[in-house]
């Protein structure tokens, strides 16, 4: 009796403790009616590891913004251009863009229908890149470096940008990259937040560069001033259409701080779209509503 | 339980990725840096007799106005493609976005003599362009009745640029009351003296010297609190010091204080003009105290009670509290109270009679000067062997020292509270002048004036 009484009390011990960590081994070989169930929950855990070891990856990946299993794979159309190609260098070559685009513009319509974005997060097709190659494939192969004469500053930031970003597979640079992939490039959790943020610290750093927006916070009751215009860019590094103020969400007529804070705002968009902006390619990439709400503050609101 | 663990899994399976796809694009903005904005200003049209010469000089008044503050930087009349403007007619504003210009702002003008019967009149129009948003932001006219008051006309427009590009008020048509000194004068013998903000027009309020001091100029009128030292009329060989009230319009002045048994000083008018703060000093012991203009002694309220030296009052734009500088603790430092003496909560929590908002040991903070705008209060302080001009918020934050000189003193706030005037002696023995510094420590220049110049006090803009 003592021995029997010890060998049952051990497996209860145990269960006891296995049911705390919630993995509670099956009952005891010996006992036979329960085959079945040993059986199911066997199925059940297997399920469990299973879902496990595919969701863990994705979850983490999203919390470190370390690439996803299927990135590399799918950025190999990217490599013709990088990610932050700037699209408007100079008045004169922004052009040339522009003419491909809109020429080529009922061209891409039928690529766009083949992309399934439902289970994805899905891209527009870049569908300026893809026409620009096939009717023109000399062109290609000599992309244009930033030009020289850009302000070093920009320059800095394009290339932190451009570090950010992983490498391309360049084992066959010059492959068609509408033949690259079969559907429509795909941007992995990490990806997206590392080309939004791509693409804001470049739209941040031309604006202060640039001198377009510079300090106000000498203004009256300065640490209240704040004004946000949404904007959305186009190719040629124009606004593609009229900014929109969002905040203040009307015109601060009685408020005449706010309302000169606000003009000038939007002298600050004015200036830098004459100037022209360099949009790096991972805005066009990016899910719609392509857009960019631009908070403008002085200096003293942050300190 | 297992069940729902799996659906749970299955559905942060679908979710997770799908979440970033929602995430919307914002940049916040912070300036950086402080840019002056550039304006180009080219000539005047003209039309009618003498009109060219007054355009001309009108002109250079308005581009020595708006180019003497921090927020505009002048762009050169030599780089401009489009000339001889109509002001009929919109500019071509390409032409003043391109490199090597690149105005943000364009003023286009004409001057029109007109001549009647018996009189000239003179009229200036003119509009503002905001050049990268191609539109017109003030389109404007002036007219007097003579020719004369055309350096009125260009500060009035300088005022309309400024005001609807910087958000706030001008201060270009505008008067700065001082102390005119002659070289070689000792103490306070001085006589009061005013010109206009750039330093044109001076001319002497009060015929001979006397022993002047400490001129405050009302914020809503063109009334000079002074004091003066007069003989006393006990004790000849002894002096009296009176508070006088003058009155720029007219030239008459009234006495407001005589005490022969006490002192007051440092008088400072309420931001409605009607009453005033001031100094009385008896038995040694300064307190300060509140008196209705209009209502005279009767209303005289005292609002520091303390054994120490309590003097400076200046009033919040607001009137309901006052500033001012006193030793009552570590030194001389600078201290807000309600304007009707009542205990108020200081930022440490604590209810006292008044909150200490400078804490430099070692320094002595005087003149205590609150800005028309609220935000800042301006003062003198003698640190490190030197005095300074600084600002500091109500709240005890923010301190900045914007002049740092041999000997800089007496601050006194433009009319819309972004420019300080203020008296500087560069070296011992050289005489004291006036200088300006805008809010931000940029743009210390001098204020020019026929002889030394001490107190200066800047008065409202002009009606």
């Amino acid at each position: 009796m003592p021995a029997c009484r010890s060998t049952r009390t051990k497996p209860v011990a145990f269960a006891k403790e296995a049911d705390r960590r919630g993995m509670r081994p099956g009952p005891p070989p010996s006992s036979a009616s329960s085959l079945p169930a040993a059986f199911f929950s066997l199925i059940a855990h297997a399920s469990v590891v299973l879902a496990g070891l595919i969701m863990i990856p994705a979850a983490t990946s999203e919390i470190e913004s370390t690439p996803m299993v299927y990135i590399p794979i799918e950025l190999v159309s990217i490599a013709e251009s990088t990610n932050v190609a700037p699209v408007f260098e100079e008045a004169e070559v922004s052009e040339v863009p522009v003419e491909a685009e809109s020429e080529a513009a009922p061209a891409p319509a039928a690529a766009a229908a083949t992309p399934d974005p439902e289970d994805t997060v899905a891209l527009d097709p870049p569908k300026p890149e893809a026409p620009k190659a096939q009717p023109k494939p000399a062109a290609k192969p000599t992309p244009a470096p930033p030009s020289k004469s850009l302000s070093s500053e920009l320059d800095d930031i394009l290339a932190s940008v451009s570090k950010d970003t992983p490498a391309p597979k360049r084992s066959n640079p010059n492959a068609d990259p509408a033949s690259a992939g079969t559907g429509p490039p795909r941007i992995g959790v990490g990806d997206l937040k590392r080309m939004t943020a791509s693409v804001t610290d470049y739209i941040r750093a031309q604006l202060i560069s640039n001198k377009c927006w510079t300090d106000h916070s000498d203004m009256a009751d300065a640490r209240r001033l704040k004004a946000t215009f949404r904007v959305w860019f186009g190719r040629n590094g124009k606004f593609s259409q009229p900014y929109q103020m969002v905040s203040p969400t009307r015109e601060p007529a009685g408020d005449v701080p706010l309302m000169t804070f606000v003009a000038h705002a939007r002298r600050a968009l004015d200036m830098c779209n004459k100037i022209g902006w360099r949009v790096p390619e991972d805005y066009f990439k990016l899910p719609q509503p392509q857009y960019i709400d631009i908070e403008f503050l002085p200096k003293i609101a942050t300190q | 339980m297992r069940i729902l663990s799996l659906v749970l899994i299955a559905i942060a399976s679908i979710a997770l990725p799908a979440a970033p796809a929602m995430a919307q694009l914002k940049v916040q903005v912070v300036g950086e840096e402080y840019v002056p904005m550039r304006i180009a200003i080219p000539e005047f049209g003209a039309a009618g007799p003498g009109a060219v010469e007054i355009a001309r000089d009108l002109g250079d008044v308005l581009r020595a106005d708006l180019s003497s503050s921090t927020a505009f930087s002048l762009i050169d009349k030599a780089s401009f493609i489009e000339r001889n403007l109509d002001i009929a007619l919109p500019p071509t504003f390409g032409d003043w976005s391109v490199a090597g210009i690149e105005a943000q702002a364009l003023v286009v003008g004409k001057v029109l003599v007109t001549q009647s019967a018996n009189t000239t009149s003179l009229t200036v129009q003119f509009r503002l362009y905001d050049v990268y948003g191609q539109s017109q932001l003030v389109a404007s006219e002036y007219t007097v009745p003579t020719p004369l008051n055309w350096r009125r006309l260009a500060h009035k427009v300088a005022d309309d640029v400024y005001s609807r590009l910087t958000g706030d008020t001008g201060y270009f048509d505008s008067r700065i009351a001082f102390v005119s000194k002659t070289p070689g004068e000792e103490g306070f013998r001085g006589r009061l003296a005013i010109m206009d903000q750039d330093g044109a027009n001076a001319e002497f309020l009060l015929s001979g010297f006397s022993a002047v001091m400490n001129p405050r100029f009302s914020p809503t009128r063109q009334l000079i609190l002074y004091g003066a030292y007069v003989p006393h009329p006990v004790y000849p060989q002894a002096t009296l010091l009176r508070t006088y009230l003058y009155d720029i319009g007219t030239g008459r002045q009234e006495i407001l204080a005589e005490n022969p048994g006490s002192m007051e000083y440092s008088a400072r008018f309420s931001p409605d003009g009607n009453s005033i703060a001031f100094s009385r000093v008896v038995n040694g012991n300064a307190d300060i105290y509140v008196i209705d203009l209009a209502r005279g002694s009767s209303s005289e309220r005292r609002l520091t009670r303390d054994s120490s030296v309590d003097t400076s009052p200046s009033f919040s734009p607001d009137g309901s509290k006052i500033v001012f500088e006193s030793d009552r603790g570590a030194g001389q430092q600078l201290y807000i109270m309600n304007e009707n003496g009542e205990p108020m909560t200081c930022p440490s929590g604590a209810r006292e009679a008044a909150c200490r908002i400078t804490f430099e040991d070692g320094a002595r903070f005087g003149d205590p000067v609150w800005s028309p705008r609220g935000d800042w209060i301006a003062f003198s302080v003698q640190r490190r062997g030197q005095f300074a001009i600084g600002v500091i918020e109500p709240s005890g934050r923010g301190f900045r020292i914007l002049t740092d000189g041999y000997q800089d003193e007496s601050p006194s706030w433009s009319p819309n509270g972004r420019v300080i005037v203020f008296q500087r002696t560069a070296s011992k023995g050289a005489g004291p002048k006036l200088y300006s510094v805008d809010l931000t420590a940029r743009n210390t220049r001098r204020v020019p004036t026929p002889r030394d110049a001490t107190n200066p006090t800047w008065g409202p803009l002009l009606k």
